[in-house]
Parts: C-alpha cells; structure tokens; sequence
C-alpha cells in the first residue's frame, strides 16, 4: 500500500489501436510536490496523466493512486472527488457559454458544496487569480491565458489532493505562462500536501519542477529532480541532458547559422496594411513588412485557442474576409 | 483547403515526392539523399516518426524549387534533435538557395535563430528586428523577456475587451499532423498554379500548416492573398 500522495504505476501498457502509446511503465511519483512529465509531442504523457486520474480506461497493469489501485470502479469512486484533472487543451474543462463566475459555482455544486461554501471559495479563488473583473463574462470569450487560469480554478474549487494538469502552458504567451506558474505556486502554498502533476514539452519550464519523469516513445527515460538528470548526464541544461539519453543520441554539433550574405537587392516581399478578419474579429491588424532575399523570418506568438470551428469553417470565413490597406 | 482524405493513403515517399517535370526522378533523388529520406522511400508517411515526416513535408514542399517557403509551425511535437535537424535543412535552404523562409513559431529557442522575428499578439505585431537587437531594446537578456516586456507593455494599452473577441480566434487545428494535410499525390504532383494570368518569375509558393497561432494566420493570409498584397520586384 503506498502512501497518500504517492503513485506508483506497475507494468502499465496502452495502446490505441496499434499504435503503443505506453509501453510497460513501472515507475514510482513522490507526493507532495510538483511533479513533471517532460517529452515532445506524441510520447505518451497526455495517456500517463489521463490513466492516472482515472479518465482512461486501464488495459493492462495496475497505478495506486491516493491508497489504491485507479483501475477498480469502486477505488475509483471512492476518490474521484480528491483529483483533480485538466485535459489538454484551452478551457477543455470549462462551459464556454457559462460566465466565470457560474462555470465556478458548477464545479462547485458538482461536488456538493454548500452555498455558503461556495461563495467564499468561488470569492477567494477569483481573486487570487485576478479574474473577478471578468466574473460576468462567458468563458468562451475569455483570452487564452485566462481560459487557462479559469481552467486551473475549477480544477482547484474542491480542494483535490491530486491536481493533474496536462499541458497547461502550450500555446498561451510568455506573459500568461509566468502567471500561470506564479498563480499555482501561490495555489500550492495554500495547500502544500496537495501533489501536482505536470506534462509539459517546453525543457525551460521543467527547470523549475520539485521531479521530472523524462518520456520517450511510450517509455521512461529517467526519473529524478532537475539537477540530478542534468548533473546524471554531465549536460549542462536540462535540454542537453534529454538529448543526450534519447536511444539514437548522437554528439550533435550545436547548430551553427551563417551569416546572410547581403545582397544589394529589392525587398522580394513588401507587404503593405494587411488586415483579416474572422467575422468581427480581426486576426491580423495593418501588419505591414519587407522581406529581403534569402531571409528567415520568424514570428512568434501564442495560439488561438477555442478549439471548435473545423476547415470548412476557416475557410469559409476566409473567403468572406475583407482587406484594407 | 489542403486537407484532403486522400493523402491519408499517400502510398509512399517516393509517390509525394513525384513531380511532374522531366528532371522529377533526379530531383527526387537529390532531395531524398539531402533530406536523409533515402532508407524509407517505401514508407507509408503515417508510419515515419514525427521528426522524419516533418522532414518529408519539407522536401515535398521544395520539390518546385520554390524561392519562398511559407512554414507554420514546422517543428511543434519535434524532440529537440530532429528540430536541429529540420532547422539545418531550412539554413541550407536559405544561405545557398538563397530562399527566402517565413515561420512561426511558439518555441522561443527558434525564434532565436530567425534573421529577424514578429513579437505578435492578438493579431497585432509589437515589435519587429533580429532577436538580439529586439533583447537590447528591452534591456533584458532573454528574448523571452523582451516579449514578455512587449506584452506587459500593450496589456496597459489594449482593453481587456479586444484581447476577448481576440479569443474567439476562429480554426484550430490538430498540430503535427503534418504531411498528411498536404493534399492528394496528384495534386503534390501538380503544385498549384496561381489563379488568373500567369506571372513568370513569380515564386511559388507551399504552406505547410501544422499548428495555428497568430503568425499561421498571418502566413496563410499571405500564401493566399498573395496575388494582391505582396508586391514583388
């Protein structure tokens, strides 16, 4: 029996259809602290969290969780109550057409908390988050960092032993990320027997988890806190020392980008005022630029986010589009 | 527009990488030794790791030997070696074929490594220059900072109210999907013409979409309206 707080995953397996996604994972997590899931894409983190919270079907091997193995109903029942999870993905677990507010009070009346209960959790946990200006408004019209924040509180509203988080910060802006790390150290420090685990694919971030569990393919490949792995791998950031254990690592030289040779050419590119709109929303606001030959431009910003409309849809708005400039 | 079911059953590599002109044979096998695509001619592209696939769009999106190349989020769900990878590709592209790339990105390590970069936000650009220039006008030393600096600063500006109806961004798509959004081997066989009169001269041009973010709007507003907007010389 583990105790409280502790995972601990026996010879787990899983598979969607062919395609392994785990493939037998023994690993044991300490309670207590912030725990993080590292990997790109695609190795098996989002199956690791949802079979631990109990939102994935269990095909084979045994996870004790909070005293007791989650693949039983009657475990899982019984603890339920106590974990919390977030899925991938911006305001996943949310009602976009319920206000701040209400989506707080469902949650809350979900786990049968009383009105008086209620109001004062629902209170201090928009507060703290910075949202009760926004408590009227609908969820679904909420940027995405404070989706993600409103995430985390719904999450939060009934005092979870287990909080699991799966890609909170993917495609939200550098500002709401730090936020929202700053938003749950303050969350933690209210409740510090809570245990929080967290899949992440962005190495900086890891830098600052209590333990890592470093995945790979559906496998595992090291376990421990950020500066054992780093220090276990002789790298010297966390980035480096992932490389450097993944099966075909190779002694990489760092990538090294010439400069430009100038030529004395026209711009290639001049983009004048280009403005999109997606019904009335703009996307693009008068953005204007020139690009030379032979360059690399980047941009960087966050996702959209409110995963709803499909193709059809984009395109369709596309094609209604007007332009100025 | 470019997801077709079709491309599910792209046969294989060599199949997406067919080309319709007479010198498509030796090109394929120029791209696939550069693109280090040689040992897996005859792999189905849903079955080649992300990394590889990623690497597969790529050479079918140079196949035409295009001057500019439109990539939106190429490397999101690439482990970090397969994105050096990638990334040394685009340099090739770029300092000995002199081809012009746009990308986006939300990985600020790669953004390190543009010539120049768009800080965007809420469609908005918020500041434009190399990255290191972009981190001295902030006076911080990462370029995270800097955006971060760059956000802080329109946050103060822009009213809580448009950063909403921001939010309603309209598609989203499934990242790393990659190669099989490209469109149907016939048509990868066929890169497609511009519409109205033929320009000769004028570059072609190949989006890869993979994610969505502000800058993949941006660059799919440009790969379509490019006939109007983009002057070229």
């Amino acid at each position: 029996m583990s105790e409280a707080g502790e995972i601990s995953f026996q010879g787990v397996s899983h598979r969607y259809r062919k395609v392994v996604a785990l493939d037998d994972v023994s690993l044991d997590l300490p309670g207590g602290c912030l725990v993080g899931v590292l990997g790109p894409d695609g190795v098996g983190k989002s199956t690791l969290l949802g079979l631990l919270a109990g939102a994935k079907r269990l095909q084979s091997g045994r996870i004790e969780v909070l005293g007791g193995n989650i693949g039983e109903a009657g475990h899982r029942r019984r603890v339920c109550a106590r974990i919390a999870y977030m899925p991938q993905g911006l305001g996943k677990n949310l009602y976009a057409e319920l206000t701040v507010q209400e989506n707080l009070a469902f949650f809350s009346r979900l786990f049968r908390q009383s009105a008086e209960e209620r109001e004062q959790r629902v209170a201090s946990l928009l507060s703290a988050t910075g949202l009760a200006p926004f408590c009227d408004r609908a969820a679904g019209k909420l940027s995405g960092g404070m989706k993600q924040k409103l995430g985390l509180c719904s999450a939060l509203v009934h005092d979870p032993d287990l909080l699991v988080l799966d890609e909170p910060t993917t495609g939200v802006d550098p500002l709401s990320r730090r936020q929202f790390w700053q938003l749950l150290a303050v969350l933690r420090a209210r409740r510090p027997q809570m245990s929080v685990l967290v899949s992440t694919a962005y190495m900086d971030e890891a830098e600052g988890f209590d333990w890592l569990v470093a995945m790979d393919r559906g496998e595992v490949l090291t376990t421990g806190t950020p500066l054992e792995i780093t220090e276990a791998a002789g790298a010297r950031d966390l980035e480096a020392a992932y490389r450097s254990l993944l099966p075909n690592a190779s002694p990489a030289a760092a990538l090294a980008i010439p400069p430009r040779a100038l030529h004395a050419s026209e711009p290639v590119i001049e983009a004048k005022g280009l403005t999109r709109r997606f019904g009335d929303f703009t996307a693009v606001d008068q953005v204007s630029f020139e690009i030379e030959q032979g360059e690399i431009f980047g941009f960087l910003g966050s996702n959209g986010c409110g995963k709803s409309d499909d193709h059809e849809d984009a395109d369709g708005a596309a094609a209604g589009q007007r332009r100025r400039g | 527009m470019a997801n077709s079911p079709s491309c599910r059953t792209s046969p294989c590599t060599r199949t997406s990488l067919l080309c319709p002109k007479p010198s498509g044979k030796r090109r394929i096998e120029e791209l696939c030794e550069r693109f280090g695509l040689a040992e897996h001619l005859h792999a189905r592209p849903q079955t080649l790791p992300l990394g590889l696939r990623q690497r597969l769009s790529l050479a079918v999106a140079v196949i035409h030997e295009p001057k500019v190349l439109i990539l939106d989020e190429p490397t999101s769900g690439v482990d970090p070696d397969a994105r050096d990878d990638f990334w040394r590709l685009l340099v090739e592209l770029s300092r000995e074929q002199g081809v012009t790339i746009f990308v986006s990105t939300h990985f600020l390590s790669e953004a390190m490594r543009c010539d120049r970069i768009s800080l965007m936000h809420a469609g908005r650009v918020l500041a434009c220059d190399t990255p290191r220039r972009l981190i001295e006008a902030a006076g911080v030393t990462s370029l995270e900072e800097a955006f971060i600096a760059q956000l802080e600063a329109v946050e103060s500006t822009i009213p809580a109210v448009e950063e909403a109806s921001f939010a309603r961004t309209a598609p989203q798509e499934k990242p790393g999907a990659a190669l099989v959004q490209l469109g149907s081997p016939r048509r990868l066989c066929a890169p497609r013409r511009a519409r109205g009169p033929a320009r000769s001269g004028a570059p072609r041009l190949r989006v890869l979409r993979f994610g969505h973010l502000d800058g993949g709007l941006l660059l799919r507003h440009i790969s379509r309206r490019r006939g109007s907007d983009l002057r070229r010389p």
